[in-house]
This record gives C-alpha cells, structure tokens and sequence, in this order.
C-alpha cells in the first residue's frame, strides 16, 4: 500500500532547542499512525511542517507524493488540518465559518452552504449552526476546528491533539467522528499525549520524545513491551494475602507480586476483563471480600519510564531549558 | 478561473469576514470614527482658541483627517494578532489559497474603519463651520490621497502585525507605530511652534507631507503640484517597501512559539 504521509529526518531548531533531531515516520493509505509523545516531544513542530506551516531545517516530508516543501500550494489541497488552538472564529455563527471555507476552498455559494449544513449536521453541530461559535463550550469548539478541517474532504488529515481539554463524553464523541472519517477512506496523522486515544484509534504508533521517534509498533505491540494490564486486589484482612496470591497465579498465571505496605497483590494479564470475571468468581468461593478490585492499564508514563527510563513529564529545569 | 481571479475572488470573502468581525465587535469601528471628533472638538474648542494661528480650523481640518486615516489604518494590526492569537492565521495558511487574499483580507476591510473615521472627522468639521474652499474635483483628489494615504499605513501596520514576536506585540507595535509621526508634525500645529532641532524631522515626516498636500488641495490657491508629489513619493515609498515585505513575512509564518 502507498505511503499518504511521509517523513524523512525531519529536524528543526528553534534558538536553542532542537525540535526535531532526525524525525521519520510514514503513514500507509487509509490508515491511522499515533504520534505519541509529551509536550515538547515535537508533535506540533512535526505537524506544522507536514501542514507546510513551517520549513524544515533539513528533512523532507510527503502527502500523497508531493514534496510539502518544494510543493506547498500543491500539498495543501491534499491537506485537511486541525491545530491544538481551535482556530474557529468568535464572531462568526458555525455555518458562516463552514461556509466561509467553503467559498474560500472555492467550492461556490450553493455548494459551500450545502456542505456546511452537511457537516454540522454530522458532527451534530446542527442546532448550534446559527449561533455564535463564542457561546460554544470546548468540545463543539473542537468539533467545529474538526468540520473546518473536512470542508474539502481531503484524503489526508493531520491532526494535533484534537481532544485535549476535553471530557470524557466530548472524547468519545470526537473518536466517533474520527473513526468514521477513516472509514470513508481517510489517512490520518494524530497527535496525542493520550495513551489510551492512540491505543483505541492507531493502526500504528510512534512513541516520540525530544524529537525523535523511540519506539513504535501496533497498540498491542507497544503494550506487550511495557507490561499492559495489571489486575490490582487491595485487601482489608492482611492475613488474606497468601489466598489472593494463589488465586491470582492461577488466574493470571503466575507473576503474582505482594506489596504488603499496601495491602495489595497484584500481577500482569492479557485478555483483563475476562480473567477480572474469573479472579471475582473464585474470591468469591475462597469467602474474601477485597476492599478494591481492578485493572490497572500502562499509562504513558509508564511507557516512558520503561522507554526511555525517566518520566514523561519534563521536570522543571527541563521546561525552562526548553523555553 | 484564472489565478489572478481567484485570488481576488479569496481577498473578497476574507474582507467579508474581516468586516463581519468590525461590525459585530465595533469597538474598533467606534474607536475608529470617535477619536477625530474628540481630537477635532479638543484643539478646535479648548487649544485654538489659545493658539496666535489666524484661520486655524482650516489648518486644523486638514490635519485631523490625515492623523484620523493614519490612527485607523494602524487599527489592521488589531485583527492580524487576533488571527494570529487564535490560530485563524495559521488556518489560513494552510489552506490552498493565494497568501495575497489574506493580505488583501485585512487592508482591504481596513478601508472600512478609514472610511469611517474619515467620515466623522469631515461631519464634526461641517457641523462646526469649516468648509472645502476648493471646487469638487480638488476636494475629491484631497479624498483619495487621504485613501491611498491610509492604505500606505496600513500596509507598514501588517508588516509590523506580523513581524512582531508575539500576537500581543504586534497588536501594539501596528498600532502605535504612527503615535510619533503624527505628534512631530504639523497635523496639529504649524512646525514653527516645535523645537529647532525637531523642525526638519516634522517638515519631511510623511503625516506633514500630506496634511500640507491636504491644505493647499483644500485652501489654497495654485494647484500644488510640488506638495502632492512629495506626498506620492512617500505613500508609493511606504507601499513598495511593505507590499512585499508583508508577503514574504505571511509566507514565512508568524516567528515559531509566538503562537499561544
């Protein structure tokens, strides 16, 4: 299959950081890659350059072929682009923002109105069309900068974070949204600092920090190489402890760990809903009533610190080094 | 459709835009009309009557209306950081348009506010007496320097707008830029009240070139012809300076980090 998206040895320096050291990365047709990372790791630069916002300092980068540095105007039309700044205006009503690209994508007055309606409408924006996009909340907001980026319905879609700041209803409805454009046969490119966003939504993923790509596989590869799940018992009676370890290895088999300070017993597990049900069933037969049962799922700090052995958050003096 | 018209076709619905945003946030627009009459009302009511100046409001008028062009052609940097603040900007780069229809976008809703408080500053004129001497078609070219005059402003103003580091700077460096021509010049006051040493800088400051242009257009006798090439010799200067710096500058992009 074609490479939609390509990037090769991307770099770039602002000042005194470097953005991008030597980014690569490719994206087949019709599929999604996860860009993974912590702010600063260089998501945004990269989509700014792939977008032709921004020149590399040295590196190339393709949509669907054509060279986003040598070709920019050409580039753009294959372009759909969403930023981590919902770049939707205040002062217009939704449909006049829709509609403004749409004669701006020079699609005409009759064709640019119909498409606006078309969009709001699946992004069920419908009923706020006619208001101010100002009185918006964060996730309309979001998905409005979403529908601004489909105006053309361009193959490719780059995409910078596109449910920070939102909740957890305004998440799903945005991976809705998200999903069904892949369905229509759209590439994306998604930026996230969300473990479980690319986990739910990638094909692929690319874990990136300090501007280079250090690990990348499928969702199930990565997960497998950092640990995954954990199923996590707490116990009220401390003198339970050695019963939950042997129910646990027979569920889970083996791997059962004790931390006794936390009245806890845990161990890794694949398939964690179904053995959930299993370890509940035989605590129940065994007379144990823990005080807290669950799964417990990598997150991406965990997958940094096994990554790159420290934590994804940059420390203070790391952020000003930065800045 | 051609490219040429295209890209006219992109600077239309973006000036569009632009004017929707004056209209439905008219602070600007109010600013815009509501500081010549202030300025009018003020030197004309309290200063001048101070001021040894024999037919003062016919050296005022002219003088109001240049700075009222200038003051409202530097309001363009407002909306530019706006749109560079919030991302709009960068959305309008990314799309497959002509970066020229941006431009256009703004200067070309920027006639607007011109227009506007070149209105209010001929009205409170009218009302406190002050009238063209000149025939029509002399106080129509005294119009369009005054346009073209504006557009030279407000084309310096973009270049500022997005030269500046930060969204926040280039709203106070596009628009204050023109505070210091219009106080060293004699908009308001004939240049032999300044300083010795602030003389020669007041006399060759383009907001003097034109207001003397304006004065002669509309009060004085022999068509002045020198005075109004001096004052095209600086509007096509500012113009031919910033027209393609401002492009060059949207090509490149706002400076990176500037952006929140």
């Amino acid at each position: 299959m074609a490479d939609a998206i390509v990037a090769e040895g991307l770099a770039k320096r602002y000042g005194q950081v470097q953005a991008l050291a030597g980014l690569s990365l490719s994206v087949p047709q019709g599929t999604v890659l996860g860009v993974l990372g912590p702010t600063g790791a260089g998501k945004t630069t990269t989509v700014r350059i792939l977008a032709t916002l921004l020149r590399p300092d040295r590196g190339r980068g393709f949509v669907n072929g054509i060279d986003v540095v040598a070709e920019p105007e050409h580039a753009r039309r294959q372009l759909g682009v969403s930023a981590q700044q919902t770049a939707v205006d205040g002062f217009l009503t939704g449909f006049e923002q829709l509609e403004l690209l749409g004669r701006l994508h020079r699609l005409g007055r009759r064709r640019a109105r119909s498409r606006a309606e078309e969009l709001l409408e699946r992004l069920h924006l419908a009923e706020a069309g006619s208001r101010a996009v100002r009185t918006y909340p964060l996730a309309m907001r979001r998905r409005l900068d979403l529908a601004a980026a489909l105006v053309a319905a361009p193959p490719v879609l780059l995409l910078d974070e596109p449910t920070r700041g939102l909740d957890p209803r305004g998440r799903l409805g945005m991976w809705d949204v998200l999903t069904e454009r892949v369905r229509a046969g759209c590439t994306l490119l998604l930026c996230t600092a969300q473990l479980d966003e690319a986990d739910q939504l990638a094909d692929e993923i690319v874990v990136i920090d300090r501007g280079r790509v250090i690990a990348g596989g499928t969702p199930e590869e990565l997960k497998r190489r950092i640990g995954g799940e954990r199923i996590q018992v707490v116990l009220g009676n401390r003198a339970e402890t050695q019963v939950v370890e042997d129910i646990l290895n027979r569920v889970c088999g083996g791997q059962a760990a004790v931390l006794p300070d936390q009245h806890l017993v845990q161990a890794p597990v694949t398939g964690g809903a179904q053995a959930l049900v299993e370890l509940v069933r035989r605590l129940d037969a065994a007379g144990i009533e823990p005080v807290d049962i669950g799964i417990h799922r990598a997150s991406l700090d965990d997958m940094f610190l096994k990554l790159t052995g420290q934590a994804a958050t940059p420390t203070v003096a790391e952020e000003e080094a930065r800045t | 459709m051609s490219e040429l018209g295209a890209m006219l076709a992109g600077s239309a619905v973006l000036a569009r835009r632009n004017l929707r945003r004056a209209w439905r946030l008219p602070g600007l627009l109010l600013l815009a009309a509501g500081q010549p009459v202030a300025v009018a009302l003020f030197l004309g009511y309290v200063i001048g009557p101070v001021l040894a100046v024999t037919g003062y409001r016919d050296f005022l008028l002219p003088g109001v209306s240049t700075q009222a062009v200038a003051f409202a052609g530097g309001l363009v940097a407002v909306g530019l950081a706006a749109d560079r603040r919030r991302g709009a900007l960068d959305r309008l780069r990314a799309l497959p348009i002509s970066r020229w229809s941006v431009l256009f976008g703004h200067v070309g809703a920027n006639l607007g506010a011109q227009l506007a408080a070149l209105a209010t500053a001929v009205a409170t004129g009218l009302v406190t007496g002050w009238r063209i001497d000149a025939g029509p078609g002399r106080a129509l070219a005294g119009f369009a320097l005054l346009l073209a005059f504006g557009q030279a402003v407000a084309w310096v103003s973009v270049v500022l707008g997005l030269a500046a580091r930060t969204a926040q700077g280039a709203r106070r460096l596009g628009l204050v830029w023109t505070y210091p021509f219009v106080l060293v010049s004699c908009a308001f006051l004939p240049t032999g009240e300044l300083p010795g040493w602030l003389r020669p800088i007041a006399e060759w400051n383009p907001v003097s070139v034109v207001a003397t242009a304006l004065r002669e257009l509309w009060h004085g006798g022999a068509f002045p012809a020198r005075e109004l090439a001096l004052a095209l010799v600086w509007i096509v200067g500012l113009l031919v300076a910033a027209v393609p710096t401002a492009y060059r500058l949207l090509a490149r992009g706002p400076r990176p980090g500037a952006g929140a």
